[in-house]
């Protein structure tokens, strides 16, 4: 027999709502492992005698490398993030996400004509992405289950020395990026859990770099950088689901959806010591466009009582990165360490299951070794301690990224996480 | 090189090799806090034993709030053993099951399980969840309440032993070994009457059935043994109260006023009941005005002239006795009195003063206060006097003629009149049905009396229509608008009498507060449902379906709402004996299962 019940609000539908309203991506997707050389030295470059990996820290620089050179390299980012549901009573229940091993990788190519002012680049790194697996279990799996951000910029650079003791470059920057994300829907039925998935392609984006290099004095040197922002704009991305129940096929059908994500603009200032011919030393400071991430908003092709077009704030705030590290020289071994302190750009309440932001440090060491004239081998390993970070239920509640008596969006989890990392890399350069 | 190749592949695996995961050092380890987790009893009715979607069947055992508790408690106690009666594995006692779900249109369709064959079968043994199906305070000391499968418990005869039909709940109770316990006890006292639409009153009180309230003396009595036996064990525990069972979906699910229309359905529906009552209202009017009629004329002619002659006759004789005079003069100066022109002018304007009040005081209406000994002489002769009654009997069926053939024109409009009034009177007292386009409340049955003489009435805000409702036919367009049985609704003073027993028999369980004895006030933890929450990343409310806490039958939980009970449950605890048994997460226990 069928039973008509008269529905008094379709609060269920706006549940569903609810969850698609979490967004993307969060802070934290910067991903500063361009150059092994520079990764072990407390992630510096903007200031160092260039190589190949300056075409990224600093085209500025590229003048004042000696000779021409080819740079390949790789890390494995092994990152995990803890989470504990310190938010309720008592709770001893505790998350930790399985992340696949991140595979960021650079490939620079620097050349200019013999006795030439000019030195020509290409080149391709990821300066962003994120690869974060919560999986189906987690408290927070209705926000986020599994998220892979790739951004891949391919990059041109020409340089000119202006005078004997400063040079400048710039380059042209293509940004070609895709995201995936994926999350649990509340629904419950016989089947698996019910799954949507985001998947899209950025529209190739546009920017440039530019820096100056600065030869002070044989012990002193100064760069300085500008690398502009891209925003990733996501068109024509794929929504699907999974084990989605009959009675809700309707409402659950693939779409497509659109949204823009903020690659943010960086300054870098950055000074190079070398008080013997053995020992370097460099500091710097990076100041992060962040506040280009003011909110993530889905539009959806086709909308229903489920679906719906989202906006949700992100108002994060410009942030900054201090850096210090070291190179020892001893015979064909270079002996590096260094660290760096890296300032969250997220405020109080918006800190998301994405990438849970917090102030970082980064510990790093590393080896360079040459083989001979023209290879030159350099490794890095980056060890990242996130501080523990605690979002309460009131403070979300406070800018509306939790459900309170006055507002229905859910777009981060409280409570405590504390982020995990541990980074070995490898470059090899060849020099000609 | 060889050396090299070591370093880098060192570095390269270190990553992975050191790459424990991250640890969050402030995460509380439970502890037991003042109170003996040995052993956890758990004491209660359908709604503790995991009931759902109208059955008990493994999967809702396995994740009722005494089993989500003491898997908590394991964390302090790791020994602690925690058996249930559990069903075979399969439909248990039967449930409901979605079949089909329309959401845009709010349709569904479900399937009923059939139980299993062997469900009832004797399962003996030492559960530590007691919870029994349908047992009220009252039946808890009741011998033989397990003693088959007929006419007891049937979830009670499961857990008895071949040779122990006769033992009582609480002898069960009394043989565990609990050093700590919960009881549910106490809702379905008041539940069963409510779940009968209030038909079956209050026991104990006339014309009352097997479902009624349970007299608040009884339960006290029966709530004191219990409490008498926890004693002896020396047992602490928590005692949860009863919610106030009118705002669970069985009740919310369809209003008072769901009945909705649409401008013709309305028009249509209110000519027709005006079509069933207003003849009966007319007829009713006819008959009575006749009678008053036709009384009124045999009054005036075969009576009134006589008693006002007398009357006046009397009352001048009274005055000459009181006057000195002897019997014989004090008659003649009547009998000259009375043909006199004072007299007989007298006669005349008592007669009249007579005739004017009689039809007021026919229809029951005050008269001037003198006239009342007449007009009681009046009565006694319509009640006594056979030849008086043959004649407006007489008077009445010859009107009733004339009136029917059409020839008393001015009588019809009396009646039409009157009809009017009275329909006016009746809409006005609820008790004629009209409709508008939009809600309107169902109509009801309701006793017959002088006051609503029709027997229907329609519902009032605030009233409530049972769930079950849906299950019958009583929904469907050709039947929505007629009255429906008391049994399917409840009213004002049904729902009265449901709070004011829940609040006595909440008063009752509250008394036993102590020390070693917490209280958890089950209705905070329904208004917090009903008021909706988000908790553990899900919605919750009262709703049917969607809200997520109340299964299928409307009445008991969800898996999910039993995790709501039991972290009610547990956070209580904690607060009151300092223990830390940590919570569940909500939304790890499911909610409807959506076809």
């Amino acid at each position: 027999m069928k039973h008509i019940y008269h529905i008094r609000s379709w609060g269920g539908a706006l549940v569903l709502v609810m969850f698609l309203q979490q967004t993307l991506m969060a802070a934290g997707y910067q991903v500063l492992l361009q150059g092994n050389r520079a990764t072990a030295m407390g992630n510096l470059g903007v200031g160092l005698r260039p190589d190949a990996s300056s075409m990224f820290f600093n085209p500025g620089a590229m003048p004042f490398m000696e000779g021409n050179q080819v740079m390949l390299g790789i890390n494995l980012i092994s990152s995990n993030i803890a989470f504990w549901d310190s938010q309720t009573l008592n709770s001893n229940e505790t998350s930790v996400t399985d992340n696949p091993i991140g595979t960021p990788f650079h490939a620079y190519a620097v050349w200019g004509p013999a006795e030439s002012k000019w030195k020509f680049a290409l080149g391709a790194y990821t300066p962003f992405g994120s690869k974060i697996s919560w999986g189906q279990e987690w408290q927070g799996r209705y926000l986020l289950d599994e998220i892979s951000l790739t951004a891949i910029y391919t990059q041109a650079t020409a340089s000119y020395q202006l005078l004997d003791n400063l040079s400048i470059g710039a380059g042209i920057v293509a940004m070609f990026g895709s995201v995936e994300l994926q999350r649990v829907l509340p629904v419950t039925s016989d089947l698996d859990p019910t799954i949507i998935n985001l998947q899209g392609d950025a529209k190739t984006g546009f920017g440039y770099n530019v820096g100056l290099y600065w030869v002070i004095s044989e012990k002193w040197q100064m760069g300085a950088s500008y690398r502009s922002r891209i925003n990733a704009e996501l068109e024509e991305g794929d929504v699907t689901f999974e084990n989605v129940p009959a009675s809700l096929e309707l409402l659950f059908q693939p779409n497509k959806f659109s949204a823009t994500l903020p690659l943010p603009s960086q300054f870098s200032l950055g000074f190079n010591f070398e008080p013997s011919e053995q020992l370097t030393l460099g500091i710097e400071a990076n100041y992060i466009g962040w506040s280009a991430y003011e909110s993530l908003d889905f539009n959806f092709e086709d909308e229903n009582i489920a679906i719906q077009d989202t906006e949700s704030p992100r108002n994060y705030h410009d942030s900054y990165v201090f850096h210090f590290g070291g190179e020892y020289r001893l015979n064909e071994f270079l002996f590096r360490a260094g660290t760096y302190y890296d300032l969250s750009p997220v405020d109080k309440g918006f800190m998301t299951p994405e990438t849970p932001d917090t102030n970082r440090i980064g510990i790093t060491a590393g080896l360079g070794y040459s083989l001979g004239e023209k290879l030159q081998l350099d490794l890095s390993f980056l060890y990242i301690r996130g501080q523990q970070r605690t979002q309460t239920i009131e403070e979300a509640q406070a800018v509306g990224t939790y459900p309170s008596a006055t507002n229905s969006t859910y777009a981060v989890e409280p409570g405590t996480y504390k982020l995990r990392a541990y980074i070995p890399g490898l470059s090899i350069t060849y020099k000609f | 090189m060889n050396r090299i190749k070591n370093i880098i592949l060192a570095i390269l695996y270190a990553g992975l090799v050191i790459s424990c995961k991250p640890e969050i050092h402030d995460v509380p380890v439970p502890a037991t806090g003042g109170v003996n987790f040995k052993e956890y009893v758990a004491l209660g009715n359908s709604l503790t034993a995991g009931f759902s979607d109208g059955g008990l069947y493994l999967e809702v055992q396995q994740q009722s709030y005494p089993a989500i508790i003491a898997e908590q408690m394991k964390e302090i106690n790791t020994g602690l053993n925690f058996n249930q009666p559990e069903m075979p594995s399969g439909n248990g006692s039967g449930y409901f099951k979605l079949k089909t779900l329309d959401l845009v249109n709010g349709v569904f369709d479900f399937v009923i399980l059939p139980p299993d064959a062997t469900w009832t079968n004797k399962i003996p043994g030492t559960y530590q969840n007691l919870g029994i199906t349908g047992i009220r305070v009252r039946d808890i000391a009741v011998n033989g309440y397990g003693a088959n499968t007929t006419q007891g418990n049937p979830y009670f005869y499961r857990i008895l032993g071949e040779q122990e039909a006769n033992k009582s709940y609480l002898d069960v109770v009394s043989e565990s070994n609990a050093t700590f316990f919960t009881s549910w006890l106490g809702p379905n006292d008041v539940f069963e009457y409510a779940f009968s639409g209030g038909s079956d009153g209050i026991e104990g009180q006339p014309g009352t059935g097997i479902n009624g309230l349970t007299p608040v003396d009884d339960f006290e009595a029966s709530y004191d043994a219990f409490m008498n036996v926890m004693a002896g064990k020396g047992a602490s525990g928590f005692l949860m109260t009863i919610p106030d069972v009118t705002n669970i979906p069985f009740f919310t699910s369809v209003g008072w006023n769901a009945l909705a229309m649409n401008t013709e359905q309305a028009a249509a529906a209110t000519a027709g009941y005006a079509a069933m009552i207003d003849p009966q209202v007319e007829a009713g009017v006819a008959e009575a005005t006749i009678n008053l009629v036709a009384t009124d004329t045999v009054l005036s002619v075969g009576v009134i002239p006589d008693l006002a002659d007398t009357t006046v006759f009397l009352q001048a004789y009274q005055a000459a006795i009181a006057g000195g005079a002897d019997q014989a003069t004090a008659l003649q100066i009547a009998e000259d009195y009375v043909e006199s022109q004072e007299g007989i002018a007298k006669i005349a304007f008592l007669e009249s003063e007579l005739n004017v009040e009689l039809p007021a005081h026919l229809l029951g209406q005050p008269t001037s206060p003198e006239l009342d000994p007449l007009f009681a002489i009046i009565d006694e002769q319509l009640a006594t006097n056979v030849e008086l009654q043959q004649a407006i009997a007489q008077t009445r069926d010859q009107i009733t003629q004339a009136y029917e053939a059409g020839f008393l024109p001015s009588l019809e409009a009396v009646v039409a009149q009157q009809t009017a009034a009275q329909i006016t009177a009746l809409k006005a007292a609820g008790i004629y049905p009209t409709f508008i386009a939009g809600n309107n409340g169902f109509v009801i049955e309701v006793p017959v009396s002088q006051a609503n003489p029709l027997g229907i009435r329609q519902m009032v805000a605030g009233e409530l229509v049972l769930f079950s409702i849906i299950l019958t036919d009583e929904l469907t367009p050709q039947k929505a608008a007629l009255p429906k049985p008391d049994d399917l609704v409840l009213t004002l003073e049904e729902i009265g009498n449901i709070r004011e027993y829940t609040e006595q028999y909440n008063d009752i369980i509250e008394g036993y507060a102590s020390t070693n004895m917490g209280i958890l006030n089950m209705e905070v933890v329904y208004e917090s449902i009903q008021a909706g929450a988000f908790i553990d990343g899900v919605e919750v409310n009262a709703d049917f379906i969607q809200g997520g806490v109340f299964s299928l039958d409307a009445i008991h939980l969800t898996p999910r709402g039993y995790a709501i009970v039991a972290n009610s449950l547990i956070q209580a605890i904690n607060q009151k004996f300092g223990s830390t048994i940590p919570p569940v997460n909500i939304s790890d226990y499911r909610a409807v299962i959506l076809p």
